[in-house]
Formats: C-alpha cells, sequence, structure tokens
C-alpha cells in the first residue's frame, strides 16, 4: 500500500497549526498503561520525533500484523503535549478489529505506526483571543471525553483563569473514565455535570435522563459561553447541538467532532 | 511498517477491495465540523456562479424538474469507514453545468452553515458527481446534509458538501475548510491522500 514511509518530511503543514511532518508514520513503543474505566484504558507511547500538537488534536493508528494486514483508526489525543510521548485512551468495541487489540492484548514494549496530529478546527488551547474571557463549554458523550480532558490539562498547566464548564453524559458510574481527575478539577473551580443517562450512583443529585437545556445553561448571568465544543458519538452530537441551538447559540460558537455508530473502534 | 506483536487479521473481515487503509462499516457514521443545518427546501436554492458574473440558480422545484438519475456506489471517508453499495438519488452536475460558460478550472462548493470544499471542475463533470437529494430511497436527512448534498463518491467524502448551496468557478485552486486545517488538497481514496502532503 502507499502508506509506506515517505522518503521526505513535510514541514509545512499548510494553515495547520503544528510545525513538522503530520503525514509521517513514526514507530510508537508503549511506556505506559492505566485503567480509564470497566472496558477503556489509556495507553502512554513513546514516539521520537514527534512534533508535538494541540489538545483536541487527533492521530491516526495503524496496526500491521506478522503477514501484512494492517487496520488503521483515529483516536483523540488524550494528554497535552510532553515531549516524546502521546497518549489515546481508548473504550472497547467488542466487535470492534482494532480497539479490542489496543485494549487487552498489547503491553509495554510492544510497538505500532501512529502518525499527525491531525485537525486544527477542534482545538482550544488557552488564551486563543476569540474566546477572550470566556467562558468555554466542554460537553463530552462517553468517550468523547477524552480530547475535553485533554483541553481541560492544558488549561490546568497553563494557570489559565478561563471560566470552564464541562458537562459529561455517560449511561452509568462503570463507564466514568478520568473520574479522580475530574473530581481534583472540580477542586480547583472547573464547573463538572455529570449527566448520568440511565443509572445513577448514590448521592448523585440529578436524575438519570439525557442531556438537557439545565445542564448547558449558565448560572446565574444567562450568558453564553464563547465558544463550545461537543464529542461524542453522532446521535449525542446532534443532540447536544439542537440543544445549543434552542439555547440561542449561534453556529459560529460551535464545534464538533462526532464518531459513528460503528466502524469508529 | 511496524510489526504490532499479537495483533492479526479479524477471521470474518470480508474479502473486499478497499482502499488501502479503510474498513467496512455497515452503520452510516455522521461527521460534521459543526452543528447540523437544517435548511427547508423552501428556502433551499443552489447557485453556480462563474467568473463572468453569470449565476445560474436553481430553486427546489427547478431541481426536481430536472432528470434525476440513481446513483449506486461505494463511499469512502477519511477517517478509515467505507461503505459500501450505497444507493441516492440525485441530478449530475452535467446538467447543472449545461449552460454554464467558464474557462477556469476550479471550483469552491459552498454550503450552508459556511463549510467549504474545493475541487477541480473535471471532477465534477461526465457522470462523476450530483446533488443528491435521496438516500435509500428516501429524503435525504439532515444528518447526512439533507435536503441535498454534493456527491463526489470518487474522492473522501469530506469533498461531498453536505447542505450545499454553491458552486463559484475559481481560476486558481485554494483550500477549503478541511483542506485548509492539513487535509489533503484532493482527496483521492485509492491514492490514500489523506493528508497535505500524502
Amino acid at each position: 500500500m502507499k502508506s509506506g514511509t515517505p522518503v521526505t518530511e513535510d514541514n509545512d503543514q499548510r494553515g495547520g497549526p503544528t510545525r513538522g511532518s503530520t503525514r509521517l508514520w513514526r514507530k510508537g513503543t508503549l511506556i505506559g498503561l492505566h485503567s480509564q474505566s470497566q472496558h477503556s484504558r489509556t495507553l502512554d507511547l513513546k514516539v521520537p520525533g514527534w512534533p508535538g500538537h494541540r489538545p483536541g488534536q487527533h492521530i491516526d493508528v495503524r496496526l500491521t500484523a506478522p503477514d501484512g494486514y494492517s487496520a488503521q483508526r483515529s483516536y483523540s489525543l488524550a494528554a497535552p503535549v510532553d515531549g516524546n510521548s502521546v497518549s489515546i485512551t481508548v473504550d472497547l468495541v467488542p466487535s470492534g478489529e482494532v480497539s479490542p487489540y489496543l485494549y487487552a492484548v498489547m503491553e509495554i514494549c510492544d510497538e505500532l505506526d501512529i502518525r499527525g496530529p491531525i485537525g486544527g478546527w477542534f482545538v482550544w488551547e488557552p488564551g486563543e483571543p476569540e474566546i477572550g474571557d470566556g467562558p468555554v463549554m466542554l460537553i463530552a458523550g462517553g468517550s468523547g471525553v477524552v480530547p475535553l480532558v485533554t483541553m481541560l490539562r492544558a488549561w490546568r498547566q497553563t494557570g489559565d483563569q478561563t471560566p470552564v464548564i464541562l458537562a459529561y453524559s455517560l449511561r452509568g458510574p462503570d463507564d466514568l473514565m478520568y473520574g479522580r481527575e475530574l473530581n481534583e478539577l472540580r477542586a480547583v473551580g472547573v464547573d463538572i455535570r455529570l449527566i448520568y443517562t440511565r443509572t445513577v450512583p448514590d448521592a448523585h443529585r440529578r436524575v438519570a435522563g439525557r442531556l438537557g437545556l439545565d445542564d448547558i445553561a449558565i448560572p446565574a448571568t444567562g450568558q453564553r459561553a464563547e465558544r463550545v465544543y461537543v464529542c461524542g458519538p453522532a446521535g449525542f452530537v446532534d443532540h447536544a447541538t439542537a440543544l445549543l441551538c434552542a439555547a440561542g447559540y449561534p453556529d459560529a460558537a460551535i464545534r464538533t467532532e462526532r464518531f459513528g455508530p460503528s466502524g469508529a473502534d | 511498517m511496524t510489526i504490532s506483536r499479537g495483533f492479526s487479521r479479524r477471521a470474518e473481515t470480508p474479502a473486499v477491495d478497499l482502499p488501502p487503509g479503510q474498513h467496512l462499516t455497515t452503520g452510516f457514521p455522521v461527521l460534521t465540523a459543526g452543528a447540523t443545518q437544517s435548511v427547508s427546501t423552501e428556502k433551499w436554492r443552489f447557485t453556480v456562479t462563474a467568473e463572468t458574473g453569470q449565476a445560474l440558480q436553481w430553486t427546489w422545484p427547478q431541481m426536481m424538474d430536472l432528470p434525476a438519475e440513481t446513483i449506486d456506489v461505494d463511499i469512502h471517508c477519511v477517517t478509515q469507514w467505507s461503505k459500501l453499495d450505497t444507493s441516492w438519488r440525485g441530478v449530475s452536475l452535467d446538467t447543472f453545468f449545461t449552460d454554464v460558460e467558464t474557462g477556469f478550472d476550479y471550483v469552491m462548493v459552498h454550503s450552508y452553515g459556511g463549510y467549504s470544499t474545493n475541487l477541480p471542475l473535471v471532477d465534477l463533470l461526465d457522470g462523476k458527481a450530483w446533488i443528491a437529494y435521496e438516500y435509500d430511497g428516501a429524503p435525504l436527512s439532515a444528518e447526512h446534509g439533507g435536503p441535498a448534498r454534493l456527491l463526489v463518491p470518487h474522492l473522501y467524502f469530506w469533498k461531498s458538501a453536505k447542505w450545499v448551496t454553491g458552486i463559484t468557478m475559481q481560476q486558481f485552486d485554494e483550500p477549503g475548510f478541511w483542506e485548509g486545517f492539513g487535509y489533503h488538497n484532493y482527496g483521492d481514496p485509492w491514492r490514500e491522500e489523506r493528508y497535505a502532503g500524502d
């Protein structure tokens, strides 16, 4: 196939924010594993020559079998830039081909190919003039929380003061990713709203139900967020953007990233 | 190419001819940069604008009067899914361009909501592209670009602009929305032209 390693690097991702080659396939070596929920885990990979990335961007991952068969998928980057290491958080799709390997088979020191970073639209870096003093709203459905947590980590690292709200919709407590980290973020001022759609844990005040207008309301002032990022399954993103539209948000304030009902494992 | 220890082909992987790096899906993933656009057929307009200032415009009923075709094609998304044997109904771009006078070689396609994508004109003509308004025998839903979208099945599907509203002739090729964010300027799935420089 054509996607062998190119001979030269392309240092000019036209219009894109990232310097360095994005098209080069690079070897990634697994150096860290962290369980993230009952059906997801984070993989830390060392990638020599990694050109850096921005919160919200994604990578392509390629697995190759000894007989030459290969499969590719896209995954959001799960951590802000940190030298030559990148992280992805993989939610298991049992019927899938790539996620079962990444979730259950891959071990420390195993290798795969990655390329990127990809995408310059679904990106938030603190300090963007268009966003000004904010607030910024992040709306996640299921594993769509991954790029949004990456944004929150960057927000925290830089000591940014932009008010930020995370509305995170998930079926039940077993699906919660980044639980401890979300508590820490709440403690440093992030307005975190967990929206359980089916099974609500004890002591959680909100009753079970899908994301509603109250969940995306900004208290007191009645103002709107300067920018909203929505990431999740396609149906969820459509639902969330319809709510945003009903709440008076203009299209220009909304950025979305969707993954399909199948095939996007 | 790095071999990943312990990875192997799934036994049920179907033996079909797909572009490199693609896998089959039976669902119909939706990928859009922003909110789904809600465009009524009453308000819908499609305009082709040439360098002369000539602008030909069609309303929905006018488009419905044009000869329609059924298009059975495979489609390929840059996010690595492919879907086989999709069935559409729509009007060939050849029909819309019958009376367009242009010496320019490139187009910019515009959508409700502000999306844009660029193509060479030749990739729209000679039975290669349509304005599609039905999918699988039913009106095209808004999430898939309804009431009408561009359909250019021989290129990655981001070129098949949803909620299409116009085509502007251009003397020079300029990047559209995704092309400006590092995606390939042309996007041939069979040559795996995903990103700038591929």
